[in-house]
């Protein structure tokens, strides 16, 4: 059971990974949604299609409040939580009050299921805290996982002719949002791009929500004061590849986020082999566990000298690396599969 | 964990690296390639409408505008008991109450019409409104950085006719 159900969502990509999983296992298994993206209404069922049998086991990934709570809640079968992290609603007011509100909902109802749900599974340590706060005693990590075989994906041969000089690329992945603090990413390049290596170049990879139109305006009128208009892109939504392309033309990974959930671009770039600078917040720390670079302040000139140095010192780029590697191992399909198969097994003796 | 920085990685002495990083900015500073300091950016984020009662009012017409429609209600009456000529006037009482609603219908049909174009127009008038909110924070900054401004002017400006 799934909130929304829409390509390139994670939480879905996970909840089919999943399925495809079950299924391999021989075990039946079903994707059931309370919202569907148009593309997806003829493959996956809405969730009052469900008929819940007493042997079923639901997987029910919890990610924000929704009618679909109420209908888990009066489920007469076991259910397994698979906790995504409900973005604290203060985040989310200046994208969206309804999205606000439906987080303030999910915040609100995650102790309600502490009763029925036989197994809790966070998708990383920085969740399984709020598991545990809410009241949850059988509890687990699930992470999220990325599907390497969609990112062997050919770049786009546009962006890498226009992008692929010998200019230096600092980048980040994220929807443009206050919370993101692109504008905090903005002073570091700033310090970079004028102090360490003027032939350099900040990507800023992400869709603009309607709301936060006035924050991308702000960060524009930035940009002019700053004279980085030549240094600094914008993509907007970009497609999967597109992205894939960004990734592979960027020197350093830098996030100066105040909220991430988990974070999914950061083990994108320890796929892609990118030194991660990035500012312990929320699941950061989490996420990178020993690898990349974690910084405690918003020190600006400090974080462009620490850019500036894995940029040059070969040494310390490959042992970032070479860390972010081994991090990665857990990111990897096959330990996430696993992982659930053993936290499975306990309620489904076939797949011990 | 040096403070600033923290590299989990035991090959990697976080201290040595802070010292470096502090060093290189130095010699930035002593080379005078180092940029002017920033200003501060006070970025807002976007206001949302605090006008409490507005937004009661919009999501009220919003979940209203189409909720005009009346079904048929016909309450039980003495005539429509005698026998015979009561299921005649029942059934005349009917008849004459469909002809009302159809008529009805034809009215509520432009009324909703024009009940979607207003609650659409105060939308607009609402997100205009919004706009209108933060530009005045955004005047209201920029008068205080003029103001900043020109005291540093001011002051460099003493600062020179002194010399001279």
């Amino acid at each position: 059971m799934v909130v929304g159900a829409s390509p390139g969502d994670a939480v879905f990509d996970q909840a089919l990974l999943i399925r495809d999983a079950l299924v391999s296992w021989g075990c039946a298994s079903e994707i059931y949604a309370c919202h569907l993206h148009p593309s997806l209404e003829h493959l996956i069922p809405h969730y009052t299609r469900y008929r819940a049998n007493p042997d079923d086991i639901v997987l029910f990934h919890y990610s924000l409040g929704s009618e679909l709570s109420a209908f888990v809640a009066g489920l007469r079968c076991q259910v397994v939580m698979i906790y995504h992290n409900v973005t604290p609603p203060e985040y989310l007011a200046s994208v969206s009050q309804e999205l606000a509100r439906l987080a303030e909902q999910g915040r609100r109802e995650l102790p309600e299921f502490r009763d029925q749900v036989v197994l809790a599974l966070a998708v990383s340590e920085f969740n399984l805290l709020d598991l545990r706060a809410a009241g949850y005693t059988n509890t687990g990590v699930l992470p999220i996982v990325l599907d390497e075989s969609l990112y062997e994906v050919e770049p786009n041969p546009d962006l890498m002719c226009r992008y692929g000089d010998d200019a230096v690329n600092l980048l980040f992945v994220g929807r443009i949002a206050p919370n993101k603090r692109q504008d905090e990413l903005l002073k570091v390049f700033y310090y970079y791009h004028k102090a360490f290596e003027p032939n350099s170049r900040l990507f800023l990879v992400g869709k603009t929500p309607d709301p936060a139109k006035r924050y991308l305006d702000q960060l524009q009128g930035m940009v002019r004061y700053l004279g980085l208009e030549d240094s600094v892109v914008f993509s907007g939504h970009v497609s999967f590849q597109d992205m894939v392309s960004y990734y592979r033309l960027a020197n350093v990974f830098v996030c100066m986020s105040e909220h991430e959930g988990f974070g999914k671009p950061l083990i994108e770039s320890m796929y892609f082999g990118l030194p991660i600078v990035a500012y312990a917040a929320t699941a950061v720390p989490y996420t990178l566990g020993d690898a990349g670079v974690l910084v405690h302040d918003r020190d600006h000139p400090l974080i462009a000298a620490l850019v500036d140095e894995l940029v040059t010192d070969d040494a310390l780029r490959s042992c970032i690396i070479a860390g972010q590697r081994e991090q990665f191992q857990i990111y990897r399909q096959a330990t996430m599969l696993c992982s659930l198969r053993q936290y499975l097994a306990s309620l489904l003796p076939e797949l011990a | 964990m040096s403070g600033a920085i923290e590299v989990r990685e035991p090959a990697i002495d976080d201290q040595a690296l802070l010292a470096r990083l502090r060093d290189k900015i130095e010699a930035r500073r002593m080379q005078g390639l180092w940029p002017e300091p920033l200003p501060d950016f006070s970025l807002s984020e976007p206001p949302s409408v605090d006008d409490s009662a507005l937004q009661y009012h919009l999501e009220q017409a919003h979940a209203l505008h189409e909720q005009v429609w009346v079904g048929l209600s016909l309450a039980p009456s003495a005539a429509s008991q005698v026998p015979i000529l009561g299921r005649l006037w029942a059934s005349v009482r009917r008849q004459a109450h469909q002809l009302v609603l159809y008529y009805l219908e034809m009215a509520i049909s432009k009324q909703l019409a024009i009940n979607k174009h207003m609650v659409g127009a105060l939308n607009r008038l609402a997100e205009s409104h919004q706009e209108i909110l933060a530009l005045r924070q955004d005047v209201g900054r920029l008068r205080q950085r003029i103001e900043v401004l020109e005291g540093r002017a001011e002051r460099a400006q003493g600062e020179y006719d002194g010399k001279a």
